[in-house]
C-alpha cells in the first residue's frame, strides 16, 4: 500500500482520520458482514444453497 | 416592503404571482437585495447569478402580460447546489479540482425548473464534492448557520439550507447520498425532503455515490416541498398530495415511531422529539412503536458504500491531484480506498435485507416518525466536534433503502439552534408523508425566521427555549 505514491503525502491528520475509519469499518464487518445474522439473512441466501 | 416578500413561502408568492398582485421583477429583487446585505456573513452563494435571473424574471412578467401563466413556479426563484449542472455555468462541487469548467447542458432538474416557470437565482456551496464537512482550505468559504454564524449550517447541502433559511430564495435543490437535503434543513430549521429513489432524473448531477444518490428540494413549508416535488418528479410518478392533505388532523392515521433511532440523541432532542409525539397523539395518531434492525447497521452499511462508490470516482483524481482537495475531502474519500470487492458486494447483500426489514415495517403504518440529527451543530472552528458529531443522525437508513424521508423543525435548543425531526415512509408514499408532515408543521407553527435577519431586535435568540 506505501508503494502508492499518495500516501507519502498525507498529513498526520489525514493518517488519524484513515486509521479510525479503518478502525471502525472493521467493527462493522465483523459485526454485520463477516457473519451475516440469521435474522438478516435475505431470504435467497438461503434458498441458493 | 421587499424583507416582507422574502417571508412569503414559495406557495404564498406564487399565488401572488399567479394572480398578478406580484411581479416576478419585484419579487426576484427582494431576494437579491438579501443576498447583498447578508451573504458576505454566511456564504451560502458561490455565484449568484443576478443578471440571468433578471433577464429570466423580466421575461416571465411579458409573458404574464401577455395571458401567458408559464407553470406552477411561475416567477419563483430557486437556488441550485453547485452539484447541479447550469448550461454555460461551471460546476465545481465547491473544489478546486473543480470538474466541469463550464456545463453543456442543464441538468435535467433545470429544465423541468425552467419549464415550470422558475427563475435559477445562483448555485450554493456545499462540502465538497457533498462529502465530508465545512472546509477552510478551499477557494470559497463554507457556508454559515444563519441560527448562529459561529455554528456549522449541516451539509453537504448547506448553501441551499442557508439561502432558503436565510430568506435569499424560497427554494432550493440539493442532493441527498447520507442525508445530505435533511442534515441541513435540520441545522437551519426548514424542511427539507428527500423523495422514493428513483423519482427524480439525476441526469446533469454530479455522481457521489451511484447506488444512494438522490435529488431533493429545501424549502420553509411542506407545501413548498410538495409543489416543487410535482414539479421535479419524472413523469408517470404517482403523487397526490392534495388527496392526502384534505384533513388537519391525523384521524385515523397509524404512525410509527422508530424508537431505537433517537437512541443517544442529546437531551434537548429528546425532549423536543417527545413533544412532537405529544402533539401527533393530540392530533389523533394512533402511534404504533416499530422494531427494524439497528440504526448501526443501516449507517455502517451506508457509510461503507458510500466510502467504496466515491472512492471508485475519485481515484483518478487522487492520485493525479490530491493537493487540489481539502484535507477534509480528500481523507473522506480515501477511506474507501481499502474496501475489497467481496466486502463492497456483502454490504450490498446487507442493504437489501435492511432495506426489505424497513420496508415490512414501514407498510404496516401511514407513516413514520424518528429524529433526524442526535446532536445539535457544533461550532464551525472546532473539527475535533466536528467529527465526533456530524454523523450521528438516524438519515443514512432512508438512502440506503431508498424511501422518502421529509426532515422539518420541531423547535428550539437552548442555544438558539433548530431541531428537526423526520418524518418517513414506505417506497412511493411520499404524497403520505408529506401530508402528514404538512398537518404536525401547521399545528406546531415553529418560527423559520433566524433572528439574525432582523437587525432591530436585540442581541440573543427570541426563539431559543428557556435554559
Amino acid at each position: 500500500m506505501e508503494k502508492w505514491s499518495l500516501l507519502a503525502r498525507l498529513s498526520p491528520e489525514d493518517r488519524v482520520f484513515l486509521k479510525r475509519n479503518a478502525d471502525a469499518q472493521a467493527v462493522f464487518v465483523a459485526r454485520w458482514l463477516a457473519d451475516l445474522p440469521a435474522t438478516l439473512r435475505p431470504a435467497s441466501h438461503t434458498d441458493a444453497r | 416592503m421587499l424583507a416582507d416578500l422574502t417571508d412569503l413561502t414559495m406557495v404564498e408568492a406564487a399565488r401572488r404571482l399567479c394572480a398578478g398582485s406580484l411581479r416576478a421583477r419585484d419579487y426576484l429583487e427582494a431576494h437579491l437585495a438579501v443576498i447583498a446585505r447578508h451573504d458576505t456573513d454566511l456564504n451560502a452563494f458561490l455565484n449568484v447569478m443576478a443578471d440571468s435571473a433578471r433577464h429570466q424574471a423580466d421575461l416571465v412578467d411579458a409573458r404574464y402580460r401577455n395571458g401567458d401563466r408559464i407553470g406552477p413556479l411561475h416567477g419563483i426563484p430557486v437556488a441550485i447546489k453547485d452539484i447541479i449542472d447550469i448550461e454555460g455555468q461551471p460546476t465545481t462541487c465547491h473544489s478546486s479540482v473543480s470538474p466541469i469548467a463550464k456545463a453543456v447542458h442543464d441538468a435535467s432538474v433545470i429544465g423541468r425548473l425552467r419549464a415550470a416557470g422558475a427563475l435559477i437565482i445562483g448555485k450554493t456551496a456545499l462540502h465538497e464534492f457533498a462529502t465530508g464537512g465545512p472546509a477552510f482550505d478551499l477557494p470559497w468559504p463554507p457556508a454559515r448557520n444563519p441560527w448562529n454564524r459561529d455554528h456549522h449550517p449541516g451539509g453537504s447541502s448547506s448553501g441551499s439550507a442557508v439561502a432558503v433559511a436565510a430568506r435569499m430564495a424560497p427554494a432550493a435543490l440539493g442532493t441527498d447520498t447520507a442525508g445530505s437535503v435533511r442534515h441541513p434543513a435540520t441545522a437551519c430549521g426548514i424542511v427539507g425532503f428527500k423523495p422514493t429513489a428513483a423519482t427524480i432524473n439525476t441526469k446533469g448531477v454530479f455522481p457521489l455515490s451511484w447506488s444512494l444518490d438522490h435529488l431533493g428540494t429545501l424549502t420553509r413549508s411542506v407545501e413548498d416541498s410538495a409543489i416543487l416535488f410535482r414539479c421535479l418528479c419524472d413523469p408517470g410518478i404517482a403523487f397526490d398530495f392534495e388527496t392526502n392533505s384534505r384533513d388537519n388532523t391525523l384521524r385515523g392515521k397509524r404512525i410509527g415511531i422508530l424508537g431505537e433511532f433517537s437512541e443517544g440523541a442529546m437531551p434537548e432532542i429528546s425532549t423536543a422529539f417527545a413533544t412532537a409525539l405529544d402533539l401527533l397523539r393530540d392530533l389523533s395518531a394512533e402511534l404504533v412503536p416499530l422494531t427494524v434492525p439497528p440504526l448501526s447497521a443501516y449507517t455502517g452499511c451506508g457509510r461503507l458504500i458510500l466510502q467504496a462508490e466515491a472512492y471508485a470516482l475519485h481515484k483518478p483524481w487522487l492520485e493525479a491531484r490530491a493537493e487540489d482537495y481539502s484535507q477534509r475531502g480528500r481523507t473522506r474519500l480515501l477511506a474507501g480506498r481499502t474496501i475489497d470487492a467481496a466486502t463492497y458486494i456483502n454490504a450490498q447483500r446487507l442493504r437489501r435485507t435492511l432495506t426489505e426489514k424497513m420496508q415490512a415495517a414501514l407498510s404496516t403504518v401511514d407513516a413514520a416518525v424518528c429524529v433526524s440529527s442526535l446532536m445539535l451543530p457544533c461550532r464551525i472552528d472546532d473539527p475535533a466536534e466536528i467529527d465526533r458529531t456530524y454523523d450521528q443522525q438516524a438519515r443514512t437508513p432512508f438512502n440506503l433503502a431508498g424511501l422518502p424521508a421529509v426532515a422539518l423543525p420541531i423547535g428550539f435548543a437552548g442555544n438558539g439552534l433548530p431541531i428537526g425531526m423526520q418524518v418517513v415512509g414506505a417506497a412511493g408514499t411520499d404524497a403520505k408523508v408529506l401530508s402528514v408532515a404538512r398537518v404536525y408543521e401547521i399545528a406546531a407553527a415553529w418560527p423559520t425566521r433566524p433572528p439574525l435577519l432582523d437587525h432591530s431586535l436585540p442581541e440573543g435568540n427570541p426563539y431559543a427555549s428557556p435554559t
